[in-house]
């Protein structure tokens, strides 16, 4: 019937896939049905019109909700989520910085200020058979399970382990402390952290164990979990391995957070820094961003995660600006970083080290973009 | 919805620049259509939302092999099919679908009533017959009319065969058209 083919026709026409013929066919078929024509031109008109696009404000909030879900599900795009944490959004002008030393087909390796795009910078090194001996520094602590000292401590440069009366395990990273509670393994096992420490906690569900920090309270039956509570961080990091803790953040007595399995809690550790975000409206309110559930970080290819990579010896990072990366590397190596150059401080690194020499590491990293450097005994200038 | 070639450029500058300003074009430019078309199958813009979201995860996460999707825009849509299905076998509420099955949004076409200079009650017609539309039969309508998708992408999308497609859209056309002439047939009555 000639009135569907000129149904099919249009469909064709107004779809664009009409081949020339068929059009003609349709002007054909069309002069013999003049009482479709007013149909056919309303169809085509209401075809044509457009509907109002949404806006870009809807669009804007879709995406930024979007990003949230990436960050909640621990996937970085760039370096946003780690900086929406950390620092007040500053916007300034991208740089590129080449690097002629290290080319990469396809890739382009630029130095990042804060909104552009985020290119992990990996930095591959010789895997060296470690002498592991020489690398976890024992700082006089003895190895054993013997008497508990009131207290271990290890100075920026050395980090070391203890095996504790309960069995549990820790490892004390470098410029920590670990103070252990009066009557330790009788009711309760207490112990107050300064720094950042591995626990690999022995199953009592009798005794509990017990984490204090400056920010937190952590408690724990059986587990394996890294805390990170540097008075100098902006953030206390909880994160999670193995078992389940419960987390109490001092500031919010009434909540509790319970951790699973490779997650993390991050906990702001300057209120007064959180003012700034108020000004942003498509951030997140400002409680929500104070104490955030993460997802552990993994590097490409690797199955052990980077919170508690320093444990197996390594320094590891990932998406985490220069400046952050310096206060690591301070305590790792016992130095101090001193920037001369702003820019280099928002650099963003992920790689890692394997019992590289502070040289070693700086060279490393020269490898990856462009910057000098200089060591005064121990201040590192970087420029 | 952005023309091909530049779709190509945004694919090629996701997949080797990292470029996130190009991975946010893509999502401005598909967040909507993708969406809606999400919503066809689960029914809720909270879940198709977080469906979307999944799509644009999964091909941020995945964004070395970008490039050797040919075409983008179709790959896009079966991904948010596919996602879409799984939520609802997740959420147990669906053995099976069929398109059939689909429950289709349109926009609104009297807009801009006043670029069509219709009567209310043939606005109201045209608004029946498009709603009364077969399921199968919307989707096509909806993914080429206003996704502007080729013939053979629906196609490849819905899993139906160009012929499929092309008949579902005349049927569309011609239920619509016909709504539009029985209203003549009236208004000239009286």
């Amino acid at each position: 019937m000639s009135a569907d083919r000129i149904w099919e026709l249009m469909g064709r026409k107004l779809s664009n896939e009409a081949s020339a013929e068929e059009l003609q066919e349709l002007d054909h078929l069309l002069r013999v049905h003049p009482d479709l024509h007013f149909s056919i031109q309303t169809i085509t008109d209401l075809w044509q019109q457009k509907d109002d696009d949404e806006s870009s404000d809807q669009l804007q909030t879709a995406y930024d909700q979007h990003l949230r879900r990436m960050r909640e599900k621990g996937i970085s795009i760039n370096k946003e989520s780690y900086q929406e944490l950390h620092e007040p959004v500053t916007v300034e002008a991208d740089w590129d910085m080449e690097t002629p030393r290290r080319p990469r087909r396809n890739f382009k390796i630029r130095a990042i200020s804060l909104t552009t795009l985020l290119l992990a910078v990996a930095a591959w090194f010789v895997w060296r058979p470690s002498n592991t001996g020489k690398s976890i520094a024992t700082n006089g602590v003895a190895d054993t399970g013997g008497v508990l000292p009131s207290e271990i401590s290890t100075n920026y440069g050395t980090r070391t382990t203890q095996v504790l009366p309960d069995g549990s395990r820790v490892w004390l990273n470098a410029g920590s402390k670990l103070v252990f509670g009066k009557n330790f393994g009788e009711n309760l096992r207490e112990v107050t952290l300064t720094g950042e420490a591995f626990f690999d906690v022995a199953k009592n569900p009798d005794i509990p164990f017990v984490i204090h920090t400056n920010t937190l309270d952590i408690r724990v039956l059986g587990t394996q979990f890294n805390v990170k509570s540097y008075p100098t961080d902006k953030t206390t990091e909880t994160s999670l391995i193995r078992g389940s803790v419960e987390v109490v953040v001092k500031k919010r007595p009434n909540e509790k957070y319970v951790l699973k399995p490779n997650e993390k809690l991050v906990v702001l550790n300057d209120q007064e820094s959180t003012q700034h975000w108020g000004n942003g409206a498509d951030l997140l309110p400002v409680k929500e961003n104070l104490i955030a559930i993460k997802n552990l970080t993994y590097q490409q290819g690797d199955t052990s995660d980077i919170e508690s990579a320093w444990v197996r010896n390594k320094l590891s990072v990932k998406d985490m600006p220069f400046s952050e990366m310096a206060k690591i590397m301070e305590r790792w190596y016992d130095v101090r970083f001193e920037f001369r150059n702003k820019k280099l401080e928002e650099v963003w690194i992920t790689g890692s080290f394997d019992n590289e020499t502070l040289s070693q590491a700086l060279e490393a990293l020269q490898f990856s973009f462009a910057f000098n450097y200089e060591i005064n005994d121990k201040t590192v200038i970087v420029y | 919805m952005p023309l091909t070639p530049s779709l190509d450029e945004l694919k090629r500058r996701i997949a080797l620049y990292d470029d996130e300003s190009a991975y946010k074009e893509l999502f401005f430019a598909f967040h909507r259509p993708l969406l809606q078309f999400s919503y066809s199958f689960v029914q809720s813009y909270e879940v198709a939302e977080e469906v979307v979201s999944d799509v644009f995860m999964a091909i941020w996460e995945r964004r070395r092999q970008l490039e050797e999707i040919k075409n983008l825009r179709v790959y896009l849509y079966i991904c948010t099919k596919n996602a879409s299905l799984k939520s609802l076998l997740k959420q147990q509420k669906h053995i099976s679908i069929t398109l059939d099955d689909l429950k289709v949004e349109l926009e609104s076409p009297h807009n801009n009533p006043e670029q069509l200079l219709l009567t209310a009650e043939m606005r109201n017609r045209i608004q029946q017959a498009v709603d009364h539309l077969p399921p199968r039969c919307k989707i096509i309508f909806k993914l080429i009319k206003e996704d502007g998708l080729k013939y053979r992408e629906v196609a490849e999308i819905l899993n139906l065969s160009v012929k499929t497609v092309d008949n579902q859209l005349a049927t569309a056309l011609r239920k619509i058209g016909n709504a539009i002439n029985i209203d003549l047939r009236k208004a000239i009555r009286f």
